[in-house]
């Protein structure tokens, strides 16, 4: 593994020198205190967090960090005692990519941290409902806007953060848990609404914009519908939620990781956002919102 | 002749209201199934063709092309699913509960003419 910068985040000096101790010729580990969030997103790989203090003070501290990051991508991972491992799995906020169980021990506290910055500790999207969902899109926005949108990038996130300015997901239940989305750039957006519509930018309502963003995830999800129930997937959605809100989270569900898929379309850059994994999987409800939201 | 349009999107209750203008018919707009019983018990001799799309807030496409079936005096109105949903079994049971015609999203325009011309041509 390179060099890893991990950010620890904690008053405890004593947790401190366990982590150190036990991980400190792996990585580097620079202090810092929650009063005092000196940190540079750019300068580390991974921020752990002391969890080992009142929840709502946590959720104030992860909030603080969330901001500070600005929507950077770093996984943010949670130290805790074994008696907080319950309550804090059951409320773990949906940026937060993983725990880390007080006091470390060297082999497992690495492990863990290799995982985690692997893929968040979260499963990679099903390969099947990945090509379902991108051949889906990809139908929709070529129906629509007679265009062919460009695969870019395909990644697992080690967050929940949407990308864009204005998202539209939608929940899956029955035979699939989870969330996708798909997030544009306003501009975007824009163009996607008049070419649907046969309209200019003066004749379109800002609602009527988002709610083409909505109308495409809701196409996305009913082609998936369709093809997937030919091949033996099938599932039930929920009515589209759009926001025009850049940072926005995607619902977590389980231990399904968060894939991205980013297009290319009309020069500017479109994402498709999936959580999902079969409802069999699905031991464990869906993440609950949080203060953090 | 009166189309009722049910849509939830508004962009796309802008499409179909503008295909409908084409076609010289004067739409009526609502946004879930509730809102076309409504309209519908306000406009009752004018409704020449419903166009549903199925997955609505408050009351879904479904729900309405079974409650309009069940009322005597609207069984004879065409009705168009227009939805984003094209499973099969749900195909077979929207046509089994009173549908005319069903259409899959994402449509053109002149798919959606077609259709409409299919279903008042069939009735």
């Amino acid at each position: 593994m390179a060099l890893t910068n991990i950010i620890y985040i904690t008053e405890n000096e004593d947790d401190l020198t366990g982590f150190k101790r036990s991980v400190g010729e792996q990585f580097d580990i620079l202090c810092v205190s929650p009063d005092d969030l000196q940190i540079d997103p750019t300068s580390c790989n991974l921020v752990l967090v002391d969890a080992d203090i009142e929840l709502n003070q946590l959720l104030n501290l992860l909030t603080n960090i969330y901001l500070k990051f600005d929507f950077i991508d770093i996984p943010i991972v949670l130290a805790a005692q074994d008696s907080h491992r319950g309550p804090f799995q059951k409320y773990l906020p949906p940026e937060v990519s993983g725990l880390l169980q007080k006091p470390f021990e060297t082999e497992q506290t690495i492990s863990s941290i290799e995982q985690i910055l692997a893929n968040a500790g979260s499963e990679p999207c099903p390969d099947n409902l990945l090509t379902l969902f991108c051949q889906s899109l990809i139908t929709v926005i070529e129906s629509n806007l007679n265009q062919t949108p460009k695969k870019t990038a395909s990644y697992e996130k080690s967050n929940y953060l949407l990308y864009g300015d204005i998202s539209a997901s939608m929940e899956l239940s029955d035979g699939l848990t989870g969330s996708i989305a798909v997030a544009f750039p306003h501009d975007l957006a824009i163009l996607q609404a008049e070419k649907m519509t046969s309209c200019n930018r003066s004749e379109l309502d800002n609602h009527i914009i988002l709610e083409g963003v909505g109308e495409i995830i809701n196409q996305i999800a009913g082609k998936a519908m369709t093809t997937g129930s030919l091949a033996g997937v099938s599932f039930s959605i929920s009515l589209p939620n759009i926001k025009a809100q850049a940072g926005r989270r995607l619902d977590r569900c389980g231990s399904a990781g968060h894939r991205v898929v980013t297009y290319e379309l009309f020069g500017q850059s479109l994402s498709l956002h999936l959580c999902l994994e079969t409802s069999a999987k699905t031991a464990h409800q869906t993440q609950p919102q949080t203060a953090l939201r | 002749m009166k189309i009722l349009i049910a849509e939830d999107s508004a962009l796309m209750r802008r499409v179909i209201v503008k295909i409908v203008a084409n076609k010289k018919f004067e739409p009526l707009e609502t946004t879930n199934g509730a809102e076309v019983l409504a309209t519908l018990r306000k406009n009752e001799a004018d409704v020449g063709l419903i166009i549903l799309d199925w997955n609505m807030p408050v009351m879904s496409g479904f729900e309405a092309l079974g409650k309009i079936r069940a009322q005597e005096k609207y069984n004879k109105i065409p009705i168009l699913m227009a939805t984003a949903d094209g499973v099969a079994e749900d195909v077979i049971k929207a046509i089994k509960a009173g549908a005319n015609g069903y259409l899959v999203k994402p449509y053109t325009p002149e798919s959606l003419s077609a259709k409409i011309d299919e279903v008042l041509e069939g009735c």
